[in-house]
């Protein structure tokens, strides 16, 4: 029991919104970090205790809070799966001042920039898919992030989608992201997208973000998406880090009725943000069977696999490149084999 | 199934959007936390010898350099006088700069003894004019004469001081982070809503004309306020506020350890100088930057205005802290008790005996080592391991002819600057 507590009855301070001691230490205690040290023990122990002379009788060791790298997603797999949750996966809280200078310079980026271009080389006598795509993603405000992007693809026909993304922090680790998108009609985007998504760390698992949101999505020929979205996202030794999420979405249009699809999407990530990261993303699911120009009753679900592999690379702390291949395959419908090139530019 | 409508889905989704990004930030914002570290480290430029220095001082300190009577138990004298043997006043700061001085050594035990101590002497009574100081520390402790025989009664002084409280706050926050203890978070933040919602709300009080957003000086327990807003230890310790703010998830404490700092900054000459006090007056006139004062007519002290430049430091304001480094001069790690405002040399009147200020050597090197500057660092420390004395703690003031103490008093204060960079977040 603490000594402190011993004493006489000592009056409940409060905050200037009214909370006390108790209230914030059991908010605390259910958020609470594992405490895991990020790096290894020995050099945080030996940063810690520079600043003070050491005892004579050995250094003190300080504790290091857990802080989980940064996660970028991929804009790669179907197109129809974006949404915010793809260029805001990483909540900007640190919990406690960064305990490395990688964590000091990686917590004060304030903007991302992409440039990206791709390819595919699709199967029987569907057209190659190939456009670009411009995106950005601006801290506005500490808690507080913006995206844009605009993305223009050609397939059969001409598609451009543009899309606003925002993540905002409503409490300590708990971020909503919502995005907005209008697009201009191709078969393959969406006229209007709107999703929202909860992200969170998981309690008592620090190192374990949730993900729970939603959406809808509306397309050409009065057909129209519904979908519900869970995720995992972890961090794990030896610079892993990964992400499952599982997507079912109801699709329906004006004539025919509505049916559902299921996707599960698994990702790994290994490497050191500031450096170089692989990736390798496995998405399996079923789809309306991809034939341009037609209506969804014309469409049946097929077995749909995606893959891709790629790397991004730090040509410098502030900028660098992506490559990666994909592959698709849809059954009896199309396969498919990507190439992916995007250049970014964090500031 | 449900089904949306796409048009009233839109409505929703664009108000919920264009809502949420208009919000004030406080209903989303939490406190930035700080990524500003010295370029050098302490390790980087002390020397094998220097653990034994610090090991001398924590013995010293144990024994005679805190009381060890049972009111006053573990709390550290502000000096002691070698000649007489004993303690003078109880500085409850000190008792503050103590717990984070031991719990960055990570000595929690003793740290949260001394704070078990401590925290009986916070003013928790709201009756009448005592509400003013209601969560605040007092600046003194004194023994109260008596003739009756028995052990010292102790009281509080009058006067309750929002940098010795800031110093106190930054102690028990970096407690309260290592051992969650409830009771010294509730303490802190005691701390936190006095200099909130009383120190910095002069011109609600009829101290101020305008809102300067920085705390007043003191106020006295019988709720007079000193209106002057000092710089000095105020601005080396409100980053503790923010510090509050992380821990608390409370963006009124981020907000007004910024917006303090930003009042500091006014405090700051061409020259790089720090004047010691902004006085608006009183009854109180609007913000002029002509009211910002030195300590006396040309004249400024050393250990205030480094812990000027240390707070701007603290708060990433490298090019202020620069600034003044050039401004002062520091012979030998050796830094005269008072300054000359125009020129950064020695301060004292001429004719009169030039004394050094051993907490500013310590003050200095933090300077130097947040600044990369490795030789003046290793100099100042060179200054003070020179001049410990043999019990292992330091005097306040050595006279610059033969550095003999300029009184017979050693100051615990020196040895915990000496002994560590209490600058670094």
């Amino acid at each position: 029991m603490s000594e402190i507590r011993k004493q006489r009855k000592r009056p409940r301070f409060v905050t200037p919104s009214g909370k006390t001691a108790t209230q914030i230490t059991s908010e605390a205690a259910a958020n609470a970090n594992a405490g895991t040290p990020q790096e290894d023990d020995a050099a945080t122990s030996t940063a810690a205790v520079t600043h003070t002379l050491p005892h004579v009788s050995g250094a003190p060791r300080h504790e290091v809070p857990y802080y989980p790298p940064s996660f970028y997603s991929y804009l790669t797999g179907p197109r129809q799966s974006w949404s915010g949750e793809q260029f805001l996966t990483r909540p900007r809280d640190v919990p406690r001042a960064p305990q490395t200078m990688e964590e000091a310079r990686e917590s004060g980026k304030r903007a991302l920039f992409y440039a990206r271009g791709f390819y595919s080389v699709v199967s029987k006598s569907l057209r190659d898919w190939s456009g670009v795509q411009i995106a950005s993603q601006i801290e506005i405000k500490d808690g507080a992030s913006l995206a844009l992007v605009f993305h223009h693809e050609l397939r059969e026909e001409s598609g451009q989608l543009g899309l606003v993304a925002t993540s905002l922090r409503v409490a300590p680790n708990v971020h909503i992201l919502s995005s907005l998108g209008f697009g201009g009609g191709a078969d393959f985007l969406p006229i209007t997208k709107l999703d929202t998504e909860v992200r969170g760390v998981v309690p008592h698992f620090s190192f374990m973000h949730f993900g729970i949101g939603g959406g809808a999505s509306w397309w050409r020929a009065r057909r129209n998406h519904t979908y519900g979205t869970i995720s995992l996202s972890y961090w794990l030794p030896y610079d892993l880090s990964g992400e499952n999420r599982l997507e079912v979405t109801r699709v329906a249009s004006d004539t025919t009725a509505a049916r559902l699809n299921v996707r599960a999407t698994t990702t790994m990530l290994k490497g050191k943000h500031g450096k170089q990261l692989s990736q390798v993303r496995v998405s399996v699911g079923d789809q309306p069977q991809y034939v341009p120009g037609a209506t969804l009753e014309s469409q049946p679900d097929k077995v749909t696999v995606d893959g891709s592999f790629g790397f991004r690379h730090w040509i410098d702390k502030s900028y660098g490149y992506v490559v990666s291949v994909e592959i698709g395959w849809q059954k009896d419908t199309y396969h498919r084999l990507g190439f992916d090139f995007s250049l970014f530019l964090q500031i | 199934m449900f089904t949306f409508s796409r048009r009233s889905f839109l409505k929703a989704g664009s108000f919920g959007l264009t809502g949420a990004l208009l919000l004030p930030s406080r209903v989303f914002g939490a406190c930035k936390s700080p990524t500003f570290a010295p370029k050098l480290s302490l390790a980087s430029v002390a020397a094998p010898s220097d653990a034994k220095m610090a090991q001398r001082f924590v013995d010293w300190l144990r024994g005679p350099g805190v009381s060890h009577e049972r009111a006053v138990k573990n709390m550290v004298f502000n000096f002691y006088d070698t000649t007489k043997k004993k303690g003078h006043w109880i500085y409850p700061m000190l008792s503050g700069k103590a717990i984070l001085w031991l719990t960055r050594r990570g000595n929690t035990k003793d740290a949260t003894a001394m704070a078990s101590s401590l925290l009986r002497w916070q003013q928790t009574s709201r009756k009448g004019m005592l509400v003013r100081s209601y969560g605040a520390f007092p600046s003194q402790i004194k023994p109260v004469t008596s003739k009756k025989k028995g052990p010292t009664t102790w009281s509080a002084g009058e006067r309750y001081y929002a940098g010795d409280n800031l110093v106190i706050l930054q102690a028990l926050v970096e407690l309260y982070e290592k051992t969650k203890d409830a009771e010294v978070l509730n303490a802190a933040i005691g701390i936190g809503s006095w200099l909130v919602e009383v120190m910095c709300k002069g011109h609600k009080l009829g101290m101020w004309k305008e809102d300067h957003g920085a705390p007043m000086q003191f106020v006295t327990d019988k709720g007079d306020f000193n209106n002057q807003i000092h710089g000095t230890v105020a601005m080396l310790w409100i980053g503790a506020l923010d510090r509050l703010g992380r821990v608390t998830g409370e963006p009124a404490y981020c907000a007004q350890s910024q917006r303090a700092y930003q009042f500091f900054r006014g405090g700051q000459l061409g020259s790089g100088a720090f004047l010691d006090h902004y006085d608006p007056g009183f009854p109180a006139k609007k913000y002029d930057s002509g009211n910002w004062k030195p300590y006396q007519p040309n004249q400024v002290i050393s250990d205030n205005v480094l812990r000027s430049a240390l707070g701007a430091c603290r708060m990433g304001d490298l090019d202020a802290a620069r600034k003044f480094y050039r401004w002062l001069k520091v012979s030998s790690g050796a830094v005269p008790a008072y300054l000359d405002l125009k020129t950064g040399l020695s301060g004292f009147p001429p004719g009169e005996p030039v004394y050094y200020d051993v907490t500013s050597s310590a003050l200095h090197r933090s300077l130097a080592l947040w600044l990369g500057e490795r030789k003046a660092a290793e100099a100042d420390l060179a200054f003070l391991r020179k001049v410990q004395h043999k019990s292992g703690s330091w005097y306040w003031g050595l006279t610059r002819k033969t550095l003999q103490p300029r009184l017979p008093q050693l100051a615990p204060i020196v040895g915990f600057w000496a002994t560590a960079d209490l600058s670094v977040l």
